[in-house]
């Protein structure tokens, strides 16, 4: 594969039929929502079982801490998405820095999200402690296992991309990535209010 | 508007519908909390699958089904508050 030059690309679109990334990846973020969809018909369950322990439960949880990683994971999101749109302009090079600062955004996400763990559990808080303790723990543990493998693909595709291993229109192992890290976002826009507002 | 531009747009509007929601949170309760922050999720996952995702020009089965779970799981959601 040649290096990468700015000068000689060709500005790279799909036309309307095509999907943003490969087919492969969508079965995977299609399965992933399914899973999610899961849990979040479970906690709702759970909910209605269980009215009394979800409202003293999300009493206990810090909602300023659900709302810095909201807006911690939209901003990843836009960062990524802004990635794509200099990607198609310059070509994949151009998408690398954008996508280790959401891939930084991630790190933030991790860090706020321990802390608030660290919290719950001096506060002798575990999964055993109620119903809604342990679908909070559960639910949020999962989603943090995938905001780590997004910014792992992140990472690994961005140092591809700078690398030259794309040609430099080929937008689908990028378009792949940020689609998945996309997917990590729209799960917690839901899950932000499950947990922390909704009581 | 650019995409950049209409990126950016879409980033500050996002925020900001996050803070609404936040302030929501606060300021009501019951019924009106539970509609309020079941559309502001919607809305705000819409923008994510049209902008983000970029799934506006993609096959309209693919942005139908995303679009169809983040509706259901809302109001999954905002249903078993309200029961």
């Amino acid at each position: 594969m040649t290096s990468f030059d700015t000068a000689t690309a060709e500005p790279a679109s799909r036309t309307p039929s095509e999907i943003p990334g490969d087919l492969a990846m969508w079965c995977f973020i299609l399965a992933e929502l399914t899973a999610f969809a899961l849990l979040f018909v479970s906690l709702a369950a759970a909910r209605v079982l269980h009215a009394d322990e979800f409202h003293a439960g999300a009493a206990t949880l810090h909602p300023a801490m659900g709302l810095i990683n909201t807006l911690v994971l939209l901003t990843g999101s836009y960062l990524v998405a802004h990635g794509i749109a200099q990607a198609k302009r310059l070509g994949v090079r151009a998408c690398n820095r954008w996508f280790l600062a959401g891939a930084g955004t991630g790190l933030i996400y991790i860090v706020v999200k321990v802390a608030e763990y660290a919290q719950l559990g001096l506060a002798g808080y575990t999964l055993r402690s109620s119903t809604f303790h342990f679908f909070y723990f559960f639910t949020t543990f999962f989603h943090l296992m995938h905001v780590v493998l997004g910014m792992v693909i992140l990472i690994a595709v961005g140092r591809r991309c700078r690398a030259g291993s794309y040609a430099p229109a080929d937008l689908r192992a990028p378009e792949s990535a940020a689609s998945y890290w996309h997917m990590v976002d729209l799960v917690w826009l839901v899950l932000f209010p499950a947990v922390y507002i909704l009581r | 508007m650019s995409s950049t531009k209409l990126l950016a747009v879409a980033w500050i509007a996002l925020l900001a519908l996050t803070l609404l929601s936040g302030v929501a949170g606060a300021a009501l309760h019951g019924g009106w909390l539970i509609a309020a922050v079941a559309v502001l999720v919607v809305i705000k996952g819409q923008a994510v699958i049209d902008l983000f995702m970029d799934l506006r020009s993609a096959p309209a089965l693919l942005r139908v089904a995303v679009s169809v779970w983040l509706v259901v799981v809302a109001v999954t959601v905002a249903g078993a508050a309200l029961a």
